[in-house]
């Protein structure tokens, strides 16, 4: 298998919503929200656009509060965090204003219990006027429309959808060392039910059997 | 571009980290002042930034090439951030995510591993992942002479 980062149309949607939030015109917001099912490759995207442009990004974690959050924005900013908040706040805004960076946060549905998380990063949004981008699961948008003063803020909600044919075929292509037919294809697309996390355990297998049999092309009865 | 120019462009290009401008003389025997003009107008057209100590307006800086773009990220840095928030990785997930070439990464995962910054899943073998125990935060740690002291 290729040590290769595919751009899936979803992927692409996720890059081209973080440039669209990066615009640089006041009093715009400038939050993104990307939502889809485990598997789907949110996360590695998300690191894969902070590895290529110097974001930040923040997974969050269940037991978080608004002061732990406001450390962990201080510190993955770059600075060394104070125990008050205030202090964190006025620090994050001068780091952001010293070198603006877009802000992602994982697993946000975390937050939709704590809203007072939520209306602390709406400020550092408004205050700093800082791109960030929220990734959820599939029901991440539900969940925060409950906050309406956060929900209107959200420029583009991107949703990351399961590869249809066209993009598991893609996909084997640009991933796999081995030759597939037609009915391989549609039996991964099937059965990976078009998770990335699926196909790739698939194509060790498929590329496990062309091994042992000289390179040929891969069947859909040899992968049952 | 002049001869002058060229010659000294080629030996900027070459150079790593920051230079003066007495070290440039002293390597190409040139006069200070055209070396000067040459590195303001390289300065100019953003070839290289000048850095000068507070207090010391009037006399010249430090120089040093503009390699990255802003918002563009050295391979390092770029390994270290996938690092950073993989927390376990694969050196797969360093060509992928990194966009670095496979020696690269083994280079960098090697010298981590001597500083210890990352341990791994097992001593050799294929299939090798790596954890993260040292993180040290978004500044990628030092380890330009873990590789020479260790071998």
């Amino acid at each position: 298998m290729r040590d290769h980062f595919v751009v899936t149309k979803s992927i692409k949607k996720f890059q081209d919503g973080i440039d669209h939030i990066n615009h640089k015109l006041k009093g715009v917001e400038r939050m993104l929200l990307a939502t889809g099912e485990p598997g789907l490759g949110k996360t590695e995207a998300a690191i894969h656009y902070c590895a290529m442009n110097g974001a930040v990004m923040i997974r969050t974690l269940e037991m978080m509060t608004g002061s732990w959050t406001l450390r962990t924005i201080v510190s993955e900013l770059g600075g060394s965090p104070y125990y008050r908040s205030d202090k964190n706040f006025e620090l994050i805004k001068q780091l952001l204003a010293s070198k603006p960076r877009t802000i992602i946060f994982d697993e946000v549905d975390r937050f939709t219990r704590k809203p007072e998380i939520l209306e602390t990063l709406r400020d550092v949004h408004d205050v700093c006027h800082c791109p960030m981008v929220f990734i959820g699961e599939e029901m991440a948008d539900k969940k925060l429309m409950n906050n309406r003063r956060l929900y209107r803020r959200f420029v583009e909600i991107v949703r990351f959808e399961k590869l249809d044919i066209a993009g598991v075929k893609n996909f084997l292509g640009e991933m796999s060392e081995v030759k597939y037919k037609d009915d391989a294809i549609d039996h991964i697309a099937k059965d990976s039910n078009g998770k990335i996390s699926e196909i790739i355990t698939m194509i060790h297998h498929a590329e496990n059997w062309a091994k042992r049999n000289d390179g040929k092309p891969v069947e859909a009865k040899d992968l049952k | 571009m002049t001869p002058r120019k060229q010659t000294i462009k080629a030996l900027i290009l070459k150079r790593r980290g920051f230079f003066s401008l007495d070290q440039l003389v002293e390597q190409i025997h040139y006069p200070r002042r055209i070396v000067k003009e040459i590195l303001t107008a390289f300065v100019a057209e953003g070839l290289i930034r000048e850095t000068k100590r507070p207090g010391a307006e009037g006399r010249p800086g430090i120089y040093r090439i503009n390699r990255a773009e802003e918002g563009e990220q050295i391979a390092l840095n770029r390994m270290w951030t996938t690092i950073r928030y993989k927390g376990t990785f694969e050196l797969s997930d360093l060509i992928k995510l990194a966009s670095v070439k496979r020696e690269t990464a083994r280079s960098f995962t090697k010298a981590l591993r001597k500083g210890g910054f990352i341990t791994p899943s097992k001593p050799t073998g294929r299939g090798v992942y790596w954890t993260l125990i040292k993180d040290v935060g978004p500044g990628r740690p030092y380890i330009g002479d873990q590789i020479k002291k260790n071998g």
